[in-house]
């Protein structure tokens, strides 16, 4: 690298050494005539360039042999000029209205010029997708493209991203878009619990459940290095997705890698561009704690309490914790705003970037590797990741008539995750900490005072101990690329064939340490006493597709052209996890499986998908600007039964572009086109879900459980009949959707509008529906229902100030859906999708409402709204009720930048109104006493507001005021409960605004970079996530918060269990092009 | 000519692809993690396993608590409901109600079926008397159950009818009737082995259970039923072929997730922290001077001296002690077996039918063996004393007043605490016996002791149209007193 750079140095010395120089000079104009401050003059070939001044002039010394002038600046067109024996060279420059014209990467890698789309998409560039320094590609997306909803779990780094467009469409399949790159489908898995340790069900294992200890590795989408995008392409409609097939059923995200530069047109043998930021976390939001109340129970102080519910803070000095060798630590009884604060630390990110790419006219190749190294605001490194990219690629054109491209790239990934949830999570314990404990003083916990035996608490374990011992390791390797072969074999006909491949080995270690206070000290017999555990899975998978498609494009008459494809698609996943734990470690700290003399539990999983398609689609083209696409698709997938293993799904759309055809070219309306479409796809089910099976037969009490085989002289191993009934009579799901739009550009296309209605419905949903445990049986796999996904989605582009150096653009977008399950089968009126189970608060679906509504249970009330409390004068739960859906009523995302010379100035907002999810932080937080909510009436008893107690003389009810106040005794647990709302307390607005993005970015002048061996520097202060606003109701969680993650998108939409919290990051970043 | 062969090299691709995408390319999915068929020889113990799981498990903390051999203790609260008789629809709804049909009976169903279809008669009989001992059991906590609709949800039944519980106990005597009639000895029928949970593959033994099994499910009639009670029992006695021996699961083993599931759940899981000593059952045994106490409970405080301290029936909120540790605990263990029929109920029963004249035999001596096998289950040599003349439990000499079955009944009591606790509390709902019991302290069902569980809430969901109408946890079930 280094000797790559003293060559290039070295000659661009010479360069200027040696040749012989000329002056030339020039004004930049406009179309209106107005000059052009800022824009960029470049020798062709060279690196020698200048930009303009105020007043749109430049002058510039050129070696002698120089042939062409580049006058280029953004919104304009680039041009060139030949020199000739010019001295002076004036320049009108003329706005880019090709940019709204521009090429679309379209389904099956198809490139075809926008204005003959039929359905809208949203392109977005790399500088749009790397602009924050988003580790994840997709999170970059957010608030940037109407109809898409992306959410990031939590603030732990590489956690998943979630994505739905355009609403929930399946109950029980995936709700998350495919991943396309380079025109070949990718793995998304999202390495959760729920999926890491079985493909499809779960099988569990040491701290996996949801609520206790969820692990989130990712999902795999986010492997892909941002800096190795060229854009991102998203295809809302199934118009735009049907020849996918089955598996883009929810929409599908385009991915299109770099590919190489041609840089010997620019006599240079390669470009090298490297780059490097570090960018800085910190926590976003945490619950608003009260600090009045410390430590202790009834009111009463208790220095073995994990709740704030003593008395209130005097400031007097006290002892506190344990008594250990007779003496014990003290401090002053009074509140520490921050102890839960100052446990985080500063999370960083250091990512660095280079590659290399050049090429001539017909060969190009591009080289990439990354390196991102992230360590959370946890302290210690258990909440890290690591991801190290290589990407190679090349295209050549062997013949004329043949072409062939290759892309090929390795990601290895070793990331830690700290479990959420609420056993002996770490986030679950601070959040109870007493509002006068100094938790970072515990930091060491080894020391006396902090470690197992004598840690303050006896409800709780030192949260350092917990990070420092306990662990959960993920461990990728994965390599996925494809092959391009292209023969034109005429004019009219080319032949591509196209296949890729998918492959990653990983590995999952978690571990948690024996957590056994010696018998006899303060903590001895904690409930969180663990005789230690360890789990090792193993997991791989494979994926290959293929696509053979024909090509034909012909004028039909002088007017009307034709193209024509048809094609053959074969996909084969695999995926196969073996998984082995055990509970009891022998010696401490060793985390084998062959560490313990209790039996290991041991599972293994295999599961294969094959689905093969068959496509067709006709475009038609009438004088450019009247288009017609008619498509068609035929899958045979090996998951569902024989007779319904076909199914066929066709589409149309057409495209308008009216000021084409009307001649309409003035300066008000620039551009014009209105769009039409009408398709449909099919989804297949899952694997294994029409055969009845056995399944190894164990027991569950919901807290332990007895497993086969049975002990005893001979063991017993046991089978059981399932308890799902498989359906021999499966169909795929159906999406029928129909999409209108238009697109408006005024004013030379400074403002620009882009609106879609779509009205989407899903039939034949497959879902596993309950049935009464009477039958034998809990469920049975059959379609049923109906979703229907309703709306609308604006864009607004505008360029309100272009004036020659200074420009500013503004993006607002808009995305409204009203989804609803508009039925069931016949019987059915309830389904629970997810949750807390039981009385808890629960996600469900009704017909006639939106799918993911919150159930919880409010309090009893009389007719008249008055709550009824039961004799200890606390309110009595009454029936559950919907509270609303989970998805939010509407979106927005306003986007804004400021160009001026080299600096540009960007922003996002991301505005997301409405809906509700449930936080487990409001709950504990209620519990424990640490929420500020719980300080009401100064915690003196009170009587519930309006409040009566029910008076039952047989079958005659009345109500009498209730004179009874909640006091000490009880006021712990009607907070518990959640005050006077109950459970509906513990459900929060969705609503909130973030500050997605700012950045300032500045590019090194190139009359500046000349004089250095760059070719362009770029320097960027990076911002993410910096603020966020949220409804006054919300005072404890971030409502992106998830931790129900199955990786499916629908169970994800339901709240956080202990999510750990989300995160702003801020940072910098520097961008040199050699 | 040049063409053709660039088009005829696109044909062979495509051939190439489409030939290579036959049946067999779409053929798997046959899931390759779970079998698609299972032997009643794997099956049979699944489903025995998880009946005794529940009814040794959930239910035996339910029936301990209800029993008044156990209370919830103090400073904890997880079985605060039973304890105060706070009854809901979701009290053990799918782990418990659940779990019997789509765990155990869903299992032996499958193994009835294909024992009927291979007349594989021996494992027929096995797995129809824990069927009918698993549905004796739902029918007695639930009242009206589905039993000629259940289980048929592979046939398309989705929504069973409930049946009245007399109903139930007359199909549970027919499929016992005719499990026994088979002919055990013909070829087709497997010896079973050490799948054999209960008896290591000992039919003789089979055939007792069932008919021990239907002396129970008759005499649970008597006042319901008598004339059904009196007839059934009288021929049985014609062989008079009855249990003498434990009918029990003891295939446990001292670590996780294959522990007796009382004590893997309440004592390794929670930290022993909700079960002590009902005052109820204290006294009894106290004033009566039975060594059976100091077997069954741990003296407060890790003392190894004593006294015992019992809570009063559901006091839980009590102020003192503060904890568990000041009051006795069960004496459980990690192996202790799971009974369906203890060698001490059969005498009993014995003793019951005998004093109630539809059995012969004598009585007395039933009644005395029942304490002895009482005393060597715990592993206590039997203490003759307290049965003989003037002792404690000296059986009457007639049974005016029920006074024979009241002292029968109470030994039963004594004969199940700490592993029968669910059926000791069918058998007071029967016969009144103990009639000492003491309301619980927070009942809140108005001074009413509890008598069955509540339609469960999955059912009810998904099963509306055939759940009949939830009535209070203190009404009778049909057979009741």
């Amino acid at each position: 690298m280094k000797k790559v750079l003293l060559t290039l140095f070295l000659a661009s010395i010479m360069l200027g050494a040696f040749a012989q120089e000329r002056q030339i000079s020039g004004k930049i104009t406009d179309s209106q005539g107005e000059a052009v401050p800022g824009a960029n003059v470049i020798v062709k070939g060279t690196t020698i360039g200048t930009t303009t001044d105020l007043d749109g002039n430049y002058k510039l010394s050129v070696p002698g042999e120089s042939e062409t002038l580049v006058f280029s600046f953004i919104g304009m067109q680039t041009q060139e000029v030949a020199i000739g024996s010019r001295a002076i060279i004036d320049m009108s420059m003329s706005s880019d209205v090709q940019q709204l014209a521009e090429v679309v990467v379209t389904a099956l890698g198809i490139e075809r010029d926008s204005k003959r789309l039929g359905y809208a998409t949203t392109t977005l560039k790399n500088e749009d997708l790397t602009k924050g320094r988003s580790i994840s590609p997709l999170n970059a997306l957010q608030g940037k493209v109407a109809g898409v909803n992306i959410t990031q779990g939590s603030g732990q780094p590489g956690s998943s991203t979630n994505v739905i467009l355009r609403g929930m469409s399946s109950l029980g399949s995936n709700n998350q878009p495919l991943y396309v790159v380079d025109g070949v489908p990718v793995n998304n898995t999202q390495l959760t619990t729920n999926t890491v340790f079985s493909n499809g069900d779960f099988v569990g294992g040491i701290g996996s459940q949801g609520l206790n200890g969820g692990l989130d590795f990712g999902n795999r989408g986010n492997d892909i290095n941002p800096n190795d995008i060229e854009s991102i392409t998203v295809l809302k409609s199934a118009s735009a997705t049907a020849l996918y097939g089955s598996r883009a059923a929810n929409g599908a995200i385009i991915v299109t890698t770099k590919k190489g530069k041609k840089t010997a047109t620019e006599g240079r043998k390669f470009q090298v561009d490297v780059s490097s930021s570090t960018v800085f976390q910190s926590v976003l939001r945490l619950p608003d704690f009260q600090n009045t109340y410390g430590q202790g129970f009834f009111g009463t102080t208790d220095p073995t309490e994990q709740t704030s519910w003593g008395p209130k803070f005097d400031g007097v000095v006290r002892p506190w914790g344990e008594v250990v060798d007779n003496s014990q630590l003290i401090k002053p009884y009074s509140a520490l705003p921050n102890n839960v604060k100052d446990f985080f630390n500063i999370g960083k990110t250091f990512t660095n970037n280079v590659a290399f790419s050049g090429g001539t006219d017909y060969s190009t190749f591009y080289m990439s590797y990354s390196n991102t190294n992230a360590n959370g605001i946890f302290p210690t490194d258990a909440d890290s990741y690591n991801r190290n990219t290589l990407s190679f690629r090349a295209n050549s054109n062997l013949t004329d008539r043949f072409t062939a491209g290759f892309s090929a790239n390795y990601v290895k990934k070793n990331s830690s995750f700290i479990s959420t949830g609420q056993n002996s999570a770490t986030y679950d314990e601070l959040l109870q900490t007493p509002r006068d404990i100094p938790v970072v003083e515990a930091k060491n916990f080894n020391d006396p005072f902090f470690n197992l035996d004598n840690y303050y608490s006896y409800y709780s374990v030192n949260p350092y101990f917990v990070l420092n011992n306990n662990g959960n390791e993920f461990n990728e390797d994965r390599v996925y690329g494809n092959m391009n072969l292209n023969y034109q074999v005429s004019d009219a006909v080319g032949v591509t064939w196209r296949v890729g491949g998918d492959v990653s080995n990983s590995q999952l270690s978690t571990w948690r340490a024996i957590l056994q206070p010696t018998p006899g000290s303060p903590n001895d017999g904690i409930s969180s006493e663990d005789p230690g555990a360890v789990g090792e899975q193993a997991f791989h998978n494979f994926e290959v597709n293929s696509d053979l498609m024909v090509n034909i494009s012909v004028p039909l008459t002088r007017d009307i052209d034709f193209g024509g494809l048809i094609g053959y698609n074969v996909n084969m996943q695999r995926s196969d996890a073996n998984y082995a734990s055990v509970a009891g470690l022998d010696i401490p700290g060793f985390y084998q499986i062959s560490n313990s003399s209790a039996s290991p539990a041991v599972t293994q999983s295999t599961v294969e998908r094959n689905i093969v398609g068959a496509y067709a689609q006709i475009d038609l083209d009438f004088r450019d600007y009247l288009f017609l696409t008619v498509g068609a698709r035929n899958d045979w997938s090996s998951t569902l039964p024989k007779e319904n293993r076909s199914f066929f799904y066709p589409s149309v759309n057409t495209s308008f572009v009216f000021t084409e055809a009307l001649g309409i070219s003035d300066n008000i309306l620039s551009y014009g086109k209105i769009r039409a479409g009408w398709a449909q796809a099919g989804n297949d089910a899952k694997p294994y879900q029409i055969l009845p099976v056995f399944v190894p037969a164990g027991v569950s009490d919901g807290f332990r459980s007895l497993n086969f085989p049975l002990p005893g002289g001979t063991q017993v191993n046991g089978f059981e009949v399932s308890n799902i009934i498989g359906s021999p009579d499966l169909q795929p799901e159906i999406t029928t959707e129909i999409e209108v739009g238009f697109e408006l550009g005024f004013f030379q296309q400074r403002l620009n509008f882009d609106v879609s209605l779509y009205d989407k419905s899903i039939k034949d949903l497959i879902w596993n529906a309950t049935l009464p445990r009477s039958t034998g049986y809990t469920a049975q796999t059959v379609n049923l229902g109906e979703i229907t996904n309703k709306g609308i989605e604006a864009l607004m582009t505008a360029t309100p100030i272009r004036t020659g150096s200074f420009q500013w653009d503004v993006s607002v977008n808009f995305t409204k859906n009203d989804n609803k399950l508009v039925s069931l089968t016949d019987g059915l009126d309830e389904i629970t999708l997810g949750g807390l189970g039981g009385n808890g608060v629960n996600l469900i679906a009704r017909p006639g409402e939106p799918v993911g509504l919150l159930n919880a249970r409010g309090p009893k009330t009389t007719d008249d709204g008055r709550i009824i409390v039961g004799s200890d004068g606390k309110p009595v739960y009454g029936e559950r009720e919907v509270m609303g859906q989970a998805a939010h009523d509407w979106t927005a995302g306003l986007s804004t930048g400021l160009t001026f010379k080299g600096f540009t100035v960007s922003g996002t907002l991301d505005v997301r109104k409405g809906g509700l999810f449930y936080s487990r932080s409001a709950s504990l937080t209620q519990f424990s006493g640490t929420s500020v909510v719980t300080q009401y009436n100064d915690r003196k008893p009170f009587i519930v507001p309006n409040s009566v107690q029910e008076v039952v003389d047989g079958d005659n009810v009345t109500y009498v005021e209730n004179a009874t106040p909640i006091t000490q005794d009880n006021l712990y647990s009607y907070w518990n409960d959640g005050g006077m709302d109950k459970d509906e307390a513990h459900v929060l607005t969705r609503s909130f605004t973030k500050l997605r993005e700012l950045s300032v970015s500045y590019n090194l002048p190139s009359n500046v970079v000349s004089k250095t061996p760059f070719k362009q520097v770029r320097l960027a202060l990076v911002g993410r996530n910096l603020f966020l606003w949220t409804p006054s109701s919300n005072r404890f969680a971030d409502p992106e918060s998830t931790t129900f993650n199955d990786g499916q998108g629908l169970s994800s939409s339901f709240g956080e269990f202990g999510a750990t919290p989300s995160t702003r990051s801020y940072g910098f970043d520097l961008r040199v092009t050699l | 000519m040049k063409n053709i062969k660039r088009y005829s090299l696109v044909g062979l691709i495509m051939v190439i692809f489409s030939t290579s995408c036959g049946d067999d390319f779409f053929d798997i999915n046959t899931d390759p993690n779970l079998p698609g068929e299972a032997s009643v020889q794997l099956v049979f113990p699944a489903g025995t396993a998880i009946s005794g799981f529940i009814i040794g498990g959930q239910y035996q903390i339910l029936g301990g608590i209800w029993s008044q051999h156990w209370a919830q203790s103090v400073g904890a609260s997880q079985y605060a409901n039973y304890d105060s008789y706070d009854i809901q629809s979701t009290t053990l709804d799918a782990r418990g109600y659940g779990e019997l049909y789509n765990g155990a009976l869903n299992d032996l169903k499958y193994v009835r079926d294909q024992a009927l279809a291979t007349e594989n008669w021996n494992y027929y009989l096995m797995s129809t008397v824990i069927s009918a001992y698993t549905y004796q059991v739902l029918t007695d906590l639930y009242d009206n159950i589905p039993f000629t609709d259940a289980l048929q949800g592979l046939d398309g039944l989705v929504q069973p009818k409930f049946d009245e519980g007399t109903v139930v106990y007359d199909g549970l005597i027919t499929m016992l009737d005719e499990a026994l009639e088979k002919d055990l000895t013909v070829a087709t029928s497997i010896p079973p082995g050490a799948d054999d949970i209960i008896f290591g593959g000992d039919m003789d033994m089979w055939v007792q259970f069932a008919n021990t099994l239907k002396l129970k499910i008759y005499l649970r009639q008597v006042n319901a039923r008598e004339s059904v009670a009196s007839a059934g029992i009288q021929a049985l006695y014609q062989d008079a072929n009855f249990l003498a021996a434990d009918a029990h699961m003891t295939q446990f083993a001292d670590e996780l997730n294959r522990r007796n599931p009382v004590y893997e759940t309440e004592v390794d899981f929670s930290g022993f922290p909700n079960l002590v000593l009902s005052n109820t059952l204290l006294t009894y045994l106290d004033n009566n001077g039975d060594a059976r106490l100091d077997a069954l409970f741990n003296f407060p405080n890790d003392d190894t001296d004593g006294p015992h301290v019992g809570l009063i029936q559901g006091n839980f909120r009590a102020q003192t002690p503060t904890n568990k540790d000041g009051l006795s605990q069960p004496a459980l263990a990690p192996l202790d077996p799971i009974y369906f029929i203890s060698e001490a109920e059969s005498y009993f029963l014995q003793a019951e039918a005998i004093v109630r004249g539809y059995g012969t035999g004598d009585a007395k001596a039933m009644y005395e063996a029942g304490i002895d096998a009482s005393f060597a289950k715990l592993g206590l040599t039997p203490d003759a004393t307290l049965y003989a003349a003037g002792g404690a439990y000296e059986f009457p000499a007639t049974n005016t007043g029920d006074a024979q079955i009241k002292a029968i009944i109470e030994q039963k009591w004594v004969s199940m605490v700490n592993s029968q606790g669910l059926e000791s509390f069918f058998e007071q709902n029967r016969t009144g016996f103990p009639d000492f019991y003491t309301v619980a302290v927070n009942n809140v069902t108005a001074g009413n002791f509890p008598r069955r569980l509540l339609y469960p809430d999955t059912e009810i969901s998904s099963n509306k149209a055939n759940v009949p109408a939830q009535v209070n946890v203190f009404t009778n079930v049909w057979w009741h007193k």
